[in-house]
């Protein structure tokens, strides 16, 4: 560390011989230096402060003072309104990405209970399934449809981009609301990272990857593994049992009894860089496996105990990454199996006390029993090709081609029809950057063309599913385009902005239902969107030790034909649906203090009102509900975390941490507000839930433990109407990296 | 001596006004079989938002409690007013009385609720024992004032189950199994079937079918008619119709719409309806004459063109009547739905008028917007263009009037009239 302190100085002084304040770029020839914390990189800015010249070849260095910005921190200061969430600070700890990612400025996550339920991510107003995932520019679902934020391995995350409304048009699919690309982890050298951790209602996880480089060659293997497990049996407040005493329903609490969650991921990849030809190949090959009981239905009085859902996938998939000069290619194929079966057998009306009755049909729907299969098999090419003209004006074309297809059969229902059907989606995209100002100002416009090729098969439910007002063959293509602009006045401040014209065709979810849980709609239309941002955001010293920095993003969406989860309380169902027009504004707000490198405070709010355009019912008369702010979603949110980190405290190295978490979430209605006398409506509660944790490394991070606690005060949480989420919960977890 | 003479006959007036409205409606001339009058009402408007309920649609559905929909009223909006039930309670409903009746959104009891001060009140509960019924998809009739009977298929579709409910606690009396067998081709029998109970010859009467199986299941067999004993619930007789139909909306028993009634000479009806080789519907109204167990094949009440959706009997001999003309369409949004008035003695279809003009073609396949009370049929035309509006039949005149006029907006569903409780 020292030695690395000490090159660095001799490379500062080498640079400067005006003394005074100067800004240097650290070339690509400098980046071997290994920073302690987060790296600086290419392009990263380095200020020397205070080095007075004592002589034509000497200086007396007062101060220096770097600032190697992150990845993370440049990306932030781009074009685009986007957060970027680095792992390092929680990598120690039992959380996974979805919990994260849910504390960032302009974020909501939804969940419908615990470990592996359901959940539903929000991008500054934008439903969750506007929201496109990505795994380094390759979307997510080529690992599995059973490889969510929930499941990825910490491990292998260096950090999570999160695009808010305009995306960058190397992420090809058509998100609409925002984008969420988990970034991995490009180490050059080998290690092995191992972690464990245990947690309330019998929550086990393990990770384990590693990278090896094949001594004298080019060959380099990186396998992952990773498997979770929790009983989620948590306890439920003021549920209803039936007490033959009281001869009455009563409102008591009983714990979660068929919730278990068990997944499974285990990925091999080997490649080569730096070769001739190829900076990056790699082929790799996946397995992913994910067992859920069903405890609830869309709500939770829909009670069960025999239901479960399986899926398992297979993938294989090369990538390809090499530069020549000023003109770089990559390309990533892939291939996955899905298979999934979701089990209703039982004739039985289950009860939150464990009991059950024998039923006149199955559990969820009341009717026969199904074990309903689904195949969806995954093709996923994306290629591109960037040309750089000059250092001034960079030229990107980007091709995706999505295939999914939709085979569905069920073993235990004798009249179910079998169908198969498939979604196609080619997305082309044509990216300019230009760069002025020795990189003060940067502007990217670009251009998408979305193909959708459609083929339905499906019939049954078609009161519910439309597939009788639907061409079961269709082809259709629609354009979209955008721009984002930033410049930076000086380091305090920078402004940036941005807009897109996008269209996200609907997910396969969306419209054929996922077998349990979401009934199929196949008359959904594309949502599309004019997304506007601009943004303020900088960094202030305030003292010599500490600095603030700030982020102010205000947003604006136009949507049509806006893709709503609309939940039926009848049946326990959600069914995706259009809503003709919605217009959805907004701001959020984050505030970070850093002091001495100790003390980290962090604070966001977002405020966001969504509200109806549809000026017309269905049958052409005029609606009621124009205008009106858009139920079922959280309007109103924050966050708020501090921290504070003791540095050799018993040992050198060791790093002791203890923080906060605060989330607060404002009530919200479940259906049209203005309508029906308040008392009789019915509403999310406000949530007001409290983390703590801390967390102890030693050995420069090579070993770590850490310990948390999660709803310290046991508050009541619900991010859906009557699906509570856990109350009072420990986790612990223990690490080692060796390297 | 005239003082005593006026004071004797203002008594005897008196005696005869408090009287008559003491009396039951059929104690009246002219309404000797009209349904019994109410002292004592509201009525109960359900609309919904987002699009029209029914046929498994959940939306977000108000009820608001209004003491008159005479013209005089206010325009009548669900801003800030009314009670959101659909988190509770579903659109497909039983009403006596005062008391709302439901397989509620949970699907696991029985239960029995008042609307009241814009809250929903649970009354009694009760958990399902053996037969589990799901929300909305079951039948029902009345065998008196507290007795109530469901019955469905079950969820393979092969068997009809039936409970007997105290309505006062919800208590289940008894439950079983229909004793009735597949017919030949059939694989599962339709999903509710339609009951109603005629007290003069103390028999419950359950029309259904039987379909193939699958999601687009055909119907195989003619509507058939269980007669069965109300007390053991013996199936006494098992007949199929004469004429190859079913009975319409026979997926959601009379929860939405009714289907069935019994005139003042107790003869049962049933609207029903067939299909052509070209896939048209044409309607009838049946007739099974009182102290008869079968359908009398010469009677068909249903002149009028299109589909009979619900039908109730507003006593001497009239019925008001809710159909389609499929010519403009047979989408639930479709402006093609009117009321007409059968007589069903001499089968005349007559469309309702106001001013000499037929009302607006309304909105809503699966709208149940009259209802009868007091010798008036309240009915709710949603058309296009224009704010929901609500007319009133007099039984006794013959005439419509203008009622109240529902703000614009909602999607008018439902008029239930509601005993007021004491």
């Amino acid at each position: 560390m020292r030695h690395c302190l000490i090159t660095f100085l001799i490379f500062i002084c080498r640079l400067s011989s005006q003394g005074a304040l100067s800004v240097y770029t650290i070339s690509d020839e400098d980046m071997d230096l290994p920073f302690g914390g987060g790296n600086p990189n290419a392009g990263d800015e380095i200020k020397t402060d205070s080095i007075s010249s004592a002589g034509n070849n000497t200086f007396e260095l007062q101060d220096v003072k770097v600032y190697g910005k992150s990845a993370a921190k440049r990306l932030e200061e781009g074009v685009f309104s986007v957060n970027a969430v680095e792992i390092a600070p929680n990598i120690n700890k039992l959380v996974t990405l979805t919990e994260i990612i849910d504390r960032s400025a302009g974020i909501k996550i939804r969940r419908e209970g615990g470990a592996g339920s359901e959940f539903d991510l929000t991008i500054n107003g934008m439903s969750g399934n506007s929201i496109r995932y990505f795994i380094d520019g390759v979307p997510l679902e080529t690992k599995g449809e059973g490889l969510t934020l929930d499941n990825v391995p910490l491990n292998i995350v260096e950090r999570v981009e999160l695009y808010k409304g305009v995306v960058p048009s190397h992420l090809g699919l058509d998100a609409l609301g925002g984008a969420v690309n988990i970034i991995t982890k490009r180490q050059r050298q080998n290690f092995l990272d191992a972690s464990y951790g245990i947690g309330s209602f019998c929550t086990h996880s393990g990770n384990l990857t590693g990278q090896y480089f094949i001594p004298g060659t080019a060959v380099v293997i990186q396998p992952t593994f990773s498997i979770g497990y929790s009983k989620n049996n948590y306890m439920m407040k003021g549920v209803e049992v039936w007490s033959d005493e009281e001869d009455r329903y009563i409102f008591t609490q009983r714990r979660r009894f068929h919730d278990d969650y068990f997944s499974l991921f285990g990925q091999i990849e080997a490649g080569v860089t730096d070769v001739r030809w190829a900076d990056r190949f790699f082929v790799g090959v996946s397995y992913n496996k994910v067992d859920k009981e069903l405890q609830t239905g869309a709500i939770q009085n829909k009670v069960y105990g025999e239901a479960s859902r399986h899926a398992n996938s297979q993938a294989v998939s090369a990538r390809y990454n090499k530069r020549w000069n000023r003109i770089s290619v990559r390309a990533a194929l892939s291939y996955t199996w899905n298979h999934s079966e979701t089990v209703d057998t039982a004739y039985r009306k289950y009860s939150w006390d464990g009991t059950w009755l024998p039923s006149s049909g199955n559990e969820l729907n009341n009717k026969t029993r199904t074990l309903r299969v689904y195949k969806r098999p995954l093709t996923i090419v994306n290629a591109g090709a960037d040309y750089e003209l000059n250092r001034h004006h960079v030229f990107s074309l980007n091709y995706m081609f999505n295939r999914r297809g939709n085979e569905r059969y069920d073993k235990a229902d004798r009249f179910f029809e079998p169908s198969k059907d498939v979604i196609s989606k080619h997305i082309i995209s044509l990216t300019y950057l230009q760069t002025f100002f020795d990189r003060r100002w940067q502007t990217s416009y670009f251009v998408k063309d979305y193909i959708n090729s459609l083929s339905i098969e499906q019939t049954d439910n078609f009161t519910i599913t439309g597939s009788d007002k639907i061409d079961s063959h269709t082809v259709k293509s629609y354009w979209g385009a955008g721009l984002g602009s930033r410049y930076k006045i000086c380091e305090p401040l920078s402004v940036k902005a941005s807009y897109e014209h996008s269209v996200r065709l609907p997910l396969s979810r969306e419209l054929l239902g996922n077998g349990t849980t979401v009934y199929a709609n196949l008359a959904l239309n594309p949502e599309s969107s004019n997304n506007y941002n601009i943004g303020l955001f900088g960094n202030v010293p305030v003292v010599r030790t500490s600095q603030f920095s700030y982020e102010v993003n205000g947003f604006i969406r136009h949507v049509q034909n806006y893709i709503r989860a609309a939940v039926s309380e009848r049946d326990g169902m959600i069914q995706y649906a259009n809503e003709p027009a919605i217009d959805i504004k907004g701001i959020d707000v984050e505030l970070s203090y850093l002091w001495n490198g100790c003390l980290q405070l962090t604070a966001n709010g977002s405020w966001c009102d969504a509200r109806d355009l549809k000026k017309y019912k269905t049958d052409g008369n005029p609606s009621a509900t124009y205008r009106n702010r858009v139920p079922n979603r959280p309007w109103l949110f924050g966050n708020a975390e501090a921290s504070y980190t003791f540095r050799n405290l018993f040992a050198k190295t060791d790093r002791l941490k203890v923080g906060m978490t605060y989330q607060y979430i404002h009530w919200y209605y479940l259906n049209w507000e203005t309508f029906g006398t308040a008392s009789s409506k019915a509403r999310i509660p406000t949530q007001n839930v409290t983390d703590v944790y801390i967390s102890y490394s030693w050995k420069e991070d090579r070993y770590s433990l850490s310990l948390k606690c999660d709803n310290i005060f046991d508050r009541l949480a619900y991010d859906n109407y009557m699906l509570q989420k856990p109350g009072r919960s420990f986790g612990a977890k223990f690490r080692i990296f060796i390297n | 001596m005239r003082k005593i003479k006026f004071l004797l006959l203002l008594f005897i007036s008196l005696s005869v006004a408090f009287g008559m409205t003491g009396c039951k409606s059929n104690d009246e001339p002219g309404n000797s079989d009209g349904p019994s009058v109410i002292q004592d009402y509201h009525f109960d408007l359900w609309v919904a938002l987002d699009r029209h309920g029914g046929i498994g649609r959940d939306v977000q559905t108000l009820v608001r409690s209004i003491n008159s929909l005479e013209a005089d009223q206010p325009e009548i909006t669900f801003q800030g007013a009314g009670t959101e039930v659909n988190s509770l309670l579903s659109l497909e409903t039983i009403l006596k009385g005062a008391y709302y009746y439901q397989v509620p959104v949970s699907g696991d009891r029985f239960a029995k609720y008042v609307i009241r001060n814009n809250e929903i009140e649970v009354i009694k509960e009760r958990r399902f024992q053996t037969n589990t019924y799901s929300t909305r998809k079951y039948t029902h009739a009345w065998l008196n004032d507290n007795t109530l009977v469901i019955m469905a298929s079950n969820g393979d579709g092969d068997k009809i189950l039936w409970t007997k409910l105290n309505a006062d606690d919800m208590s289940i009396i008894s439950e079983g199994t229909l004793d009735v067998s597949m017919p030949e081709g059939g694989v599962v029998f339709t999903t509710s079937g339609i009951l109603t109970y005629r007290a003069s010859d103390n028999k419950l009467f359950y029309f259904y079918y039987a379909k193939s199986g699958g999601k687009r299941a055909q119907r195989v067999t003619p509507m058939i008619t269980a007669v069965i004993n109300p007390v053991t619930m013996a199936v006494e007789s098992n007949t199929p119709c004469f004429l190859d139909c079913e009975m319409v909306g026979s997926a959601y028993g009379e929860l939405l719409q009714t289907s069935t009634f019994i005139d003042g000479n107790n003869n049962l009806y049933i609207a029903c309806f067939n299909t052509d080789a070209e896939g048209n519907e044409h309607s009838h109204l049946l007739k099974i004459p009182a102290g008869s167990t079968t359908f009398d094949r010469n009677y068909d009440g249903f002149t009028a063109d299109g589909k009979l959706i619900s039908v109730i009997y507003m006593g001497d001999n009239k019925v008001m009547a809710y159909a389609r003309e499929d010519q403009r369409g047979t989408g639930i949004d479709d402006f093609s739905h009117y009321y007409i008035i059968i007589d069903v003695v001499t089968k005349a279809n007559s469309p309702v008028t106001y001013n000499g003009q037929r009302l607006a073609y309304s909105s809503g396949r699966f709208s149940s917007r009259m209802a009868y009370v007091n010798h008036k049929a309240y009915i709710g035309v949603d058309a296009e263009g224009r704010s929901p509006q609500i007319y009133i039949y007099d039984v006794n005149t013959g005439k419509t009037s203008l009622g109240a006029t529902i703000a614009p907006g909602y999607y008018f569903e439902q008029i239930r009239v509601v005993e007021n409780l004491r």
